[in-house]
């Protein structure tokens, strides 16, 4: 799995199999920039990447329900994605294979941004989960209760775990801690990678998109494609983290009103 | 200091607010961004990476010191920049919204509002751009103004106050609108400490929502609950054509589990569904039968398995399992149905085996939407609560639905492909129709293969598309090969085909159409070809065998050296078609008329 020749642990992986399926099923969410999205449309398809942390493969990559995307190999910059960061919000049915699930952004892993909270001797393997569409729902009931709670980062307080769970330990205090990664969250977004290419005719339900351009041409070619435009403000904030809190509210009224996820009775 | 290197855009066009990028020396391959505080200051500056290729470069050499004003830029509409602090950029916006930029650009106007501080004075911006979104869609319109427009006006007032873990209380802040009132899901703390929301106050104001209610933000947590109704699993190849339609998977061999919700008012009961679809293989069944045994488990549900019977079609196979085998494995079941439609006519040409796979997969899928659809109407929950109080075997039958005849004619033809060689629809104790675009329920007597089936229709909700008639045969007498089952398919075959019977013995029968009769030998079992060894030969080759067998070379050609003519049992109908079609004679036009 990655360039070290150790053989990786499985105790990541069981803990989490064991688990119920929390319900309801989040749509998966790619992350990319204003610049981009522009092709995706013009092709109609998310097209998958070459990887430099898995050997050159190709691959495309989502998160489960959070807006989230992959690091960049310089942690201290930022880059458009955060500035004008598009999120596509997919029907979590449009995947036919899953190639690999990580806890978190993998790049985030192996450009070693978990250092204080990860032991030096884990691997990215350890965190390896069962690549199904179950393991995202098995690994919220795990350790935020509820998808809800995921998607807002609260992580659960005490969620009981034996202490020779040690991958399982890094994680929590990975999920809890709140500095290096309230930049977009990506510490506590379940990362899903897939070895092909999305179509995006039926797969695509909404995109999370800077608001001009809903009145331009890229907002027709939508319309035409039939997908829900949820707007955001570039202008509200000045900070990059502002931006992505942006489009993370979008992205939870969203889901809030097409009924994903239940506020009770208000 | 930073040197300004160049203005990006989100947008290549229009008017829009642009992202200034800077340099540490005019040289510097290195490029940053201004980290601004809420006073508009410059904070200090922040690496980015981007394509060097992206945004305008700038002749004007502008630099910026850390506590300096932050720098702002604007492209108007006809294309010029206004570079400068944020209220001469403001300035310059206001201008743009006056000179009526807001017809073309609603919503870049709005957003040009908000960010000049304008909202009081160009209200009518804020809720132009609101109507322009909710004639895209609703959902955008609301989504965007609760988390563009009132999300950011209740941060700004939490912002004031100058609490110890205001980054968290600023995160967790969360607005949702309802009808008219404002909910506002923010940290205990500031429930209890907030008294002045006038930023948000203004805004709803704006779009005449007349109240703003607080509530604890721990109140999204404890209200995440389950809200599925029905899940659907799926095992083998089969049944991932199915699932695969909402669900990946790794392989086919493992459980693949989908869930969804019908948001019917109707269903505050709560009788939940659960429909597993298999083949033929036991052990298949036994991961099933251990995948869904944890779903639901305190509510009220009922299991429904769909059986789709071997693809194949040549003898049949002793390693597959039969349904009685088969709901034994999987001991919660309350209805099995039997689904072999697509046995009864073999598709043709090239990519016959496939053809199979896809049309019973076609299959299997419409009888899943029916029985999800159920939950969403009364007359299917009545039908649910049957098969959850009445378990039994049952078959399933699909067929195309034809809107220009009547729906006795739809309904016939999926009773038609819910016939199976060892199954006997007319023992089914409740038949059930699920008819698109009928929205009664009630019941209709209904004349098929000489008898009169009492079937009940479902209605079916005016948005669910689907062109298939679905029709449940509920209990019915066990699955049993025998040779009066394996006759009885073949006269209902003929008798779909619009030959009529004529006369029935022990050993074969005879159909007509128009003046061409036909007498047909079922072969229920391999041996029995022997009883006719002694025949003479004839020529006029008036005769049919039909198997349940592979037909091979010898039987072919023994058939022949008596003048009979042998067709699988999913050959029949084609068969007959093709033999009318060569009998009848010419029309004028030279071709045989229609059949």
């Amino acid at each position: 799995l990655t360039n070290s020749p150790q053989r990786t642990r499985r105790r990541f992986q069981r803990l989490v199999s064991e688990a119920k399926v929390a319900e309801p099923k989040l749509p998966l969410v790619h992350t990319t920039d204003a610049f981009i999205l522009r092709d995706i449309i013009e092709q109609e398809i998310i097209e998958p990447q070459i990887c430099n942390v898995f050997n050159g493969e190709l691959l495309t990559y989502f998160f489960y329900g959070r807006p989230s995307f992959r690091s960049n190999q310089n942690e201290d910059a930022v880059s458009l994605k955060h500035y004008f960061p598009v999120c596509l919000i997919l029907r979590s049915s449009i995947i036919v294979d899953i190639e690999r699930i990580f806890p978190f952004d993998s790049g985030g892993f192996e450009n070693n941004f978990y250092a204080n909270h990860i032991h030096k001797r884990m691997l990215l393997g350890d965190f390896l989960l069962e690549p199904t569409s179950e393991t995202p729902g098995k690994l919220i009931t795990t350790f935020f209760g509820s998808p809800s709670s995921y998607l807002r980062a609260q992580a659960l307080p005490n969620p009981n775990i034996d202490e020779s769970e040690f991958e399982a330990h890094s994680y929590m205090s990975l999920i809890n801690s709140r500095d290096s990664n309230s930049i977009d969250s990506r510490g506590s977004g379940v990362e899903i990678q897939v070895g092909h290419g999305i179509d995006l005719n039926g797969s695509v339900q909404a995109i999370v998109l800077p608001s001009v351009f809903v009145d331009g041409d890229v907002g027709l070619l939508l319309k035409k494609l039939n997908i829900d435009i949820i707007p955001y403000r570039i202008t509200d904030r000045s900070r990059p983290n502002e931006y992505f809190a942006s489009v993370t509210d979008a992205c939870y009224n969203y889901y809030t009103r097409s009924g994903i996820i239940d506020l009770g009775d208000l | 200091v930073a040197i300004l290197a160049r203005l990006i855009s989100a947008s290549p066009d229009g008017p829009s607010l642009l992202l200034p990028v800077f340099r540490t020396r005019a040289n510097s391959n290195s490029e940053i961004v201004q980290n601004i505080s809420f006073d508009d200051k410059v904070l200090g500056f922040q690496q980015i990476d981007t394509n060097p290729e992206t945004g305008c470069l700038l002749d004007q050499k502008i630099e910026v010191f850390v506590g300096d004003k932050a720098l702002w830029a604007f492209r108007r509409q006809d294309g010029g920049v206004h570079i400068g602090d944020h209220k001469s950029v403001s300035d310059a916006c206001l201008k743009a919204i006056d000179s009526g930029i807001y017809k073309k650009y609603p919503v870049r106007a709005a957003e040009i509002v908000l960010f000049c501080r304008a909202e009081s004075r160009f209200q009518h911006i804020l809720t132009n751009a609101f109507d322009y979104l909710l004639r895209e869609s609703e959902k955008t319109a609301y989504v965007w103004r609760d988390a563009a427009i009132f999300t950011p006006a209740v941060k700004a007032d939490i912002d004031k106050y100058k609490f110890a873990n205001i980054k968290e209380y600023l995160e967790s802040a969360f607005v949702f609108t309802k009808g008219n009132i404002c909910h506002v899901f923010v940290h205990e703390k500031i429930i209890r400490s907030i008294d002045n929301l006038d930023n948000l106050k203004l805004c709803t104001r704006i779009f005449g929502i007349k109240s703003i209610r607080l509530h604890d933000t721990k109140k999204l947590e404890s209200h995440s609950r389950e809200i599925h109704t029905w899940s659907l699993l799926g095992i083998g190849s089969i049944a991932h054509r199915v699932v695969r339609r909402y669900i990946s998977s790794v392989n086919i061999n493992t459980v693949a589990i989908t869930q969804g919700s019908n948001t019917s008012s109707l269903l505050n009961d709560k009788l939940k569904l659960i429909v597993g679809i298999i083949g033929s293989d036991i052990n298949h069944a036994d991961k099933l039968s251990f995948s869904w045994s944890n779903i639901y488990n305190r509510n009220r549900v009922t299991r429904h398995i769909i059986n789709v019977r071997p693809v194949g079609y040549g003898s049949p196979s002793q390693l597959k399992s039969n349904p009685l085998e088969l709901r034994h494995a999987i001991p919660q079941t309350h209805c099995m149905w039997i689904l072999a439609g697509h046995r009864l006519r073999k598709p043709r040409g090239q990519f016959s085996s496939l053809s199979g796979a896809s049309l019973a997969g076609s299959m299997a899928s419409a009888a899943t939407q029916a029985l999800i659809t159920a939950q969403a109407t009364e007359s299917g929950q009545k039908f649910l609560e049957h098969t959850y109080r009445e378990p039994g075997l049952g078959i399933v039958g699909v067929g195309r639905f034809d809107r220009k005849s009547p729906i006795e004619n739809s309904i016939n033809r999926a009773l038609f492909n819910a016939s199976s060689e060892d199954t006997d629809l007319k023992t089914s104790e409740r038949i059930t129709a699920f008819v698109p675009g009928n929205v009664f329920s009630g019941k209709i007597d209904l004349k098929f293969g000489g008898i009169v089936l009492n079937v009940n229709l479902v209605e079916v909700p005016s948005d669910r598309k689907t062109n298939n008639v679905v029709v449940f045969c509920h209990r019915i007498a066990n699955p049993d090969s025998n040779r009066d089952r394996f006759v009885d398919l073949c006269i209902r075959i003929a008798d779909y085909e619009g030959w009529s019977l004529e006369r029935y013995r022990d050993q074969f029968f005879t159909i007509r159409q128009n003046t061409i009769t036909y007498h047909v030998y079922p072969l229920f079992s391999k041996n029995e070809i022997g009883n006719f060894s002694e025949m003479n030969s004839k020529t006029d080759f008036d005769s049919i065998f039909v198997t349940r067998f592979h037909v091979n070379e010898d039987m072919q050609r023994f058939a022949s050296s008596i003048g009979f003519y042998i067709v699988h049992y999913s050959d029949f109908a084609s068969h007959m078609l093709s033999l009318l079609q060569l009998e009848l004679p010419l029309d004028e036009s030279g071709y045989p008329p229609p059949a």
